[in-house]
């Protein structure tokens, strides 16, 4: 006599649980193989479940409710007569296991794309461009033949066109040289499938590669700096051990929610909505510049923010960066101070409306009433996004900056705006 | 070889193995498949096993069958093996189909087993055009075409029996009515009172026979054989049993009573037949209890054996499609 | 080329397939409705039936489902059998055993078995044959997994394509328009075949290019000579085959003109050249468009009776024309 299982029955495809909703037998009562026992509600009809064995129902072990498919609901003692092949299912495997032929993965091609492209006859005059640029260019009157292409293997993009297109503002282009008509960037195939030895010099081209691919579509944005000497006393005397780029960081931002146009980002041919300040840090590491993004870093206890900061700076220089800090950013920042830059123009991170350049924080000769003295300053610069806002919000945001670092309290809280100067 | 189930003790001990594998392997299937350790549905021939055997014992080894949505007992009288069957329904990759077929869809073609079918009447035209291809090539081969009730009411079956009749094709039409299409009885869907005088309507000879009864459907089903053989044309066999089982396994059985499916089970089959050669002197009951035996001890292994073997892979699903040249 | 070549029509070409197919192989029959005695409802089959003989080339009761299941039953069984279906619209009588079994056997048996037959039908409108008897319903088969489906445009195709589709160990489906039974052309004497899945580059053009099938090839071949005229300069492709479709000399060609004109009898919505031009912007050649891609297409509606009715509802030369001129002038 051996303890046999009804189980749970799958009564239909779908099925995978049932309510047992009552029982026809007692514990203690015969039943045949065939006998129904009890009743059960599934995801489609109410059914009747039959006996699989013969015996005595030793054990109810669900009187109502619900059961997933092939669990047991009650127990009969009686003769095995084999008939449990479910059973068989859930023996240990015997240990000749009879294998399928596992196909040789190929062998991986070392160079060329992925896809073999058909040989296109070159010279057909047809210049590759997405479809909307190839729009843009017929509405702006450009010929794409005298378009720069960033995309590869010659492919004209919207940017590209853009680049081209005369516009009516006066904007002060950026003093770096405008990126060179591209070398494609590296496949992302050859950079993998490239034998192990040349690791670093592949790692380091695939960083630049990256940058180059970010930094690129930024010449074609029409961006302008504006500078501003910002004194720094009174706020040192006030950050009771707080890092500058705390500090800096978070008057940044305050300051940006108050001139929302530099929260904007240029996106899908105009400025998106004002979000809340969300800025990147730009981190120096041997894996090349990261950007851990700081969502409203104003808000909150500064002391937090800076510990936050340091732990993330830290982890960031160990090649670890926590998910949260991948976020979209509308603006950066960039110190170069420590290494005694006195100051540099930083070139926009699109789609961002501004990123804010700083150099060394220092002692310098300023003017003051009767003569020359000393003060603690730094030279900021604000680039910023000219499809997202004028000359006038650069230097709102600056003055605004400004403000917070002399009140020597550059927290989140507004006070109201103080601005008197009207927009332009 | 063709062999009768009671004239020789091989004939008897063959039959019956037969049936009580096919019942073992429908109890298995019925088993994995409540635990839900089976994949699909599953359509069940507990109940018909006389008919399916005693039919396939009535053919030769290179005679060829098609089959239905309810043909594991079909494929298991034509000598499947039994592994490779249950294999398939476990969707493992040393399935007869390699798990792209499926309960509905076993076949053996190198063996004669031209394929169950999941639409109804589906392999009727099928089974003609193969006596076809027999008949063109000069072949003695003979296809015997399983079916059910329902299919006879569809078209394709009207269609075949006429061009196979026209032609003299060397084909059997078996049709196991079991009294319900899948819930709509055979006295709903029929204005003719059984399945083998339809027959007449085609020119060809219809014989009923009862299908619970193993030697009677030999017979009936070897005449028909022999018939189609000479060069005499089609014969449509009506071969009358019940399932146990509902239709599928969401069948509910609303549409018949208890006491009829319990009136019917009494009357098993298997059961029945050996009271018959225990009678006779064929089989000693050692020799039944044998054969029940070899029975279960077959199906669990081939479960065991099957369930070790690995999943049906995906990988090469796309090349599959096409035959290469 | 190849060898000898003479003038004969499309129906005789492919009356000469079937014939030498069956000279070289006992396992090739065809079966079909009127295909003996009376030759074929399209003059088809011809002579055939005195050559080969009542078994294999073999009249049927109207019965397309036992007949298309009938071929199934024997290329399972090792013969090579060709079904005629009288008009191709008459495939819906026959659609479980060309769609449900046909095509999936070879697979849903893991490969165990394969179905070597092919099924020949006369497709398309012009005839005045009306809705039930006129219908270019190449898509629906195309669109099945496991079935091959040709589109023979001239005689040399409807020969050399009907050779290779017995080969092949595959159901294939081949749908002869109606209107190119009577037109001749250059066919090879001998038993050529020509490969299935490779599309032909019946003009090459630097303005535009159209590709078209069955008996809109035939139609923008005109078309172009008439737009040459005009100074316009046209590449007019044949796929041939729709499936499996070999689109990489369609990319190429596209790529290079910028401009894709697809001509088909079949009404658009769903139709055919709606997966040729996703094939199109699927692909790098989306970057040299000029302009979008457009469809010529049969109108959307049941194809009438009345004949000026009946020209109206599909591509004519005349359209082919003004779409291509259009598709110039708008880019």
């Amino acid at each position: 006599m051996t303890r046999l299982a009804i189980r749970m029955p799958k009564m239909s495809m779908t099925m995978t649980e049932g309510e047992v909703s009552s029982w026809m037998v007692k514990v203690g009562d015969e039943i045949n193989d065939g006998d129904i026992v009890c009743e059960v509600m599934t995801d489609k009809v109410d059914m009747d479940v039959e006996s699989p064995v013969s015996g005595t129902l030793v054990e109810i072990v669900v009187e109502s409710g619900l059961v997933a498919v092939g669990e047991p609901i009650g127990w009969v003692e009686g003769e095995d007569d084999g008939g449990s092949f479910g059973d068989l299912l859930m023996a240990p495997e015997t240990p000749e296991q009879v294998e399928a032929p596992v196909p040789e993965p190929d062998p991986v091609a070392d160079t060329g794309p992925a896809t073999p492209e058909p040989e296109h006859p070159r010279p057909s005059g047809i210049v590759p461009a997405v479809p909307r640029a190839r729009g843009l260019a017929r509405e702006l009157g450009v010929d794409l033949a005298t378009v720069t292409p960033s995309g590869p293997e010659g492919l004209v993009r919207v940017a590209d066109v853009e680049a081209l297109a005369p516009t009516t503002q006066p904007a002060t282009q950026p003093a770096s040289q405008p990126a060179t008509p591209s070398a494609p960037p590296a496949p992302p195939q050859a950079a993998d499938s490239t034998r192990p030895a040349a690791k670093q010099s592949d790692r380091r081209a695939a960083i630049r590669a990256v940058v180059a691919r970010t930094m690129t579509p930024s010449a074609a944005i029409p961006q302008f700096t504006v500078w501003r000497e910002l004194h720094l006393d009174d706020a040192n005397a006030t950050r009771n051990g707080l890092s500058w780029t705390t500090v800096l960081l978070r008057t940044y931002a305050a300051s940006l929610r108050e001139v929302p146009e530099l929260l904007s980002r240029w996106e899908d041919d105009r400025a998106s909505e004002a979000g809340p300040p969300s800025i990147a840090l730009a981190v120096a590491t041997d894996r090349g510049l990261m950007v851990p993004t700081f969502s409203e870093p104003d808000l909150g206890d500064a002391a937090d923010v800076d510990a936050e900061i340091r732990e993330v700076v830290a982890a960031v220089q160990k090649g670890r960066m926590d998910r949260s800090y991948l976020g979209i950013a509308n603006g950066s920042l960039s110190n170069l101070g420590g290494l005694g830059v006195d100051r540099f123009q930083a070139l926009l991170t699109p789609p961002q409306g501004s990123v804010l350049s700083l150099g060394s924080i220092k002692r310098r000769p300023v003017a003051v009433p009767g003569g020359v003295g000393t003060a603690l300053t730094v030279e900021a610069g604000l680039t910023v996004d000219h499809r997202v806002a004028d000359g006038i919000h650069a230097a709102q945001l600056l003055d605004r900056m400004a403000s917070r670092l002399a009140q020597g309290s550059p927290q989140g809280s507004t006070q109201g705006s103080t601005q008197g100067s009207t927009r332009a | 070889m063709p062999l009768s189930p009671i004239e020789t003790a091989a004939g008897a001990r063959h039959a019956l193995l037969t049936m009580w594998t096919t019942r073992r392997f429908e109890e298995a299937v019925d088993d994995l498949f409540a635990r839900g350790l089976m994949h699909g549905t599953m359509h069940l021939s507990i109940g018909q096993e006389a008919s399916a055997t005693g039919a396939c014992m009535a053919l030769r080894d290179d005679d060829a069958i098609t089959s239905t949505h309810r043909g594991h007992g079909h494929c298991i009288g034509k000598g499947a093996d039994l592994t490779r069957m249950m294999a398939e329904l476990l969707a493992k990759e040393t399935g007869y189909c390699r798990g792209r077929g499926g309960s509905m869809h076993i076949a053996d073609v190198a063996t004669g087993n031209l394929g169950a079918n999941g639409i109804v009447g589906g392999g009727i035209p099928i089974a003609a055009g193969a006596a076809l291809a027999y008949q063109l090539r000069g072949e003695d081969h003979v296809v015997a075409c399983f079916f059910g009730d329902g299919a006879t009411n569809e078209g394709a079956f009207h269609e075949a029996v006429n061009l196979a009749a026209i032609w003299k094709l060397p084909v059997v039409f078996i049709c196991e009515n079991n009294k319900y299409g899948m819930s709509f009885s055979t006295e709903k869907s029929m204005a003719v009172d059984t399945i083998a005088e339809r027959a007449s309507a085609y020119g060809i000879p219809g014989v009923g026979v009862d299908g619970n009864d193993v030697a009677a459907v030999y017979d009936v089903v070897h005449a028909a054989v022999e018939r189609a053989r000479a060069g005499d044309g089609p014969t449509l066999v009506e071969s009358v049993t019940y399932r146990h089982k509902g239709h599928s396994k969401s069948d509910k059985n609303l549409y018949r009573t208890r006491e009829e499916i319990s009136e019917w089970r009494d009357k098993d089959p298997i059961l029945q037949f050996e009271g018959v050669v225990r009678e006779r002197g064929l089989l000693s009951d050692e020799e039944i209890q044998a054969a029940r035996t070899e029975a279960m001890e077959s199906i669990r292994n081939a479960v065991r054996t099957a369930n070790a073997a690995p999943d049906a892979d995906p990988s090469d699903l796309l090349d599959a499609v096409f035959a290469q040249a | 080329m190849t060898e000898t070549a003479r003038e004969i029509t499309y129906s005789e070409a492919i009356r000469e397939a079937i014939g030498q197919a069956m000279e070289a192989d006992e396992s090739v029959f065809m079966l079909g409705e009127d295909i003996g005695v009376y030759g074929g409802a399209f003059g088809v089959s011809g002579d055939l039936y005195h050559r080969f003989g009542a078994d294999r080339i073999r009249d049927t009761p109207i019965s397309e489902l036992g007949i298309v299941g009938a071929a199934v039953g024997a290329a399972l069984a090792g013969m090579r059998p060709i079904v005629e279906i009288q008009f191709s619209d008459f495939t819906n009588q026959a659609m479980d055993q060309i769609v449900n079994q046909a095509a999936k056997i070879h697979f849903m048996l893991g490969g165990a078995a394969t179905v070597p037959m092919v099924l020949r039908a006369p497709l398309g409108s012009g005839t005045g044959a009306a809705a039930q008897h006129s219908q270019s319903l190449e898509a629906w088969f195309a669109h099945v997994p496991g079935l091959k489906v040709v589109m023979p445009a001239t005689a040399e195709d409807a020969k050399g394509l009907l050779l290779s589709a017995i080969d092949d160990p595959n159901p294939v489906i081949v749908l002869e328009h109606k209107l190119l039974y009577r037109t001749s052309g250059p066919v090879p004497e001998d038993a050529v075949r020509v490969p299935l899945g490779k599309t032909a580059v019946r003009r090459t053009g630097s303005d535009l290019t159209i590709v078209a099938t069955g008996v809109m090839v035939g139609r923008s071949l005109e078309a172009a000579g008439v737009l040459a005229d005009q100074g316009v300069d046209v590449s007019v492709l044949d796929p041939r085959t729709l499936s499996p479709l070999d689109d990489a000399p369609i990319l190429e060609d596209v790529a290079r003109t910028g401009r894709a004109l697809l001509v088909q009898e079949a009404p658009g919505h769903v139709g055919f050249t709606a997966e040729i031009a996703a094939r199109i912007t699927e692909s790098p050649t989306l970057y040299r468009l000029l302009a979008p891609i457009r469809r010529l297409s049969g109108l959307n509606a049941p194809i009438p009776y009345a004949p000026q009715l009946e020209t109206a509802s599909v591509p004519q030369v005349p359209d082919i024309v003004d779409a291509a001129l259009t598709l110039i002038k708008e880019s």
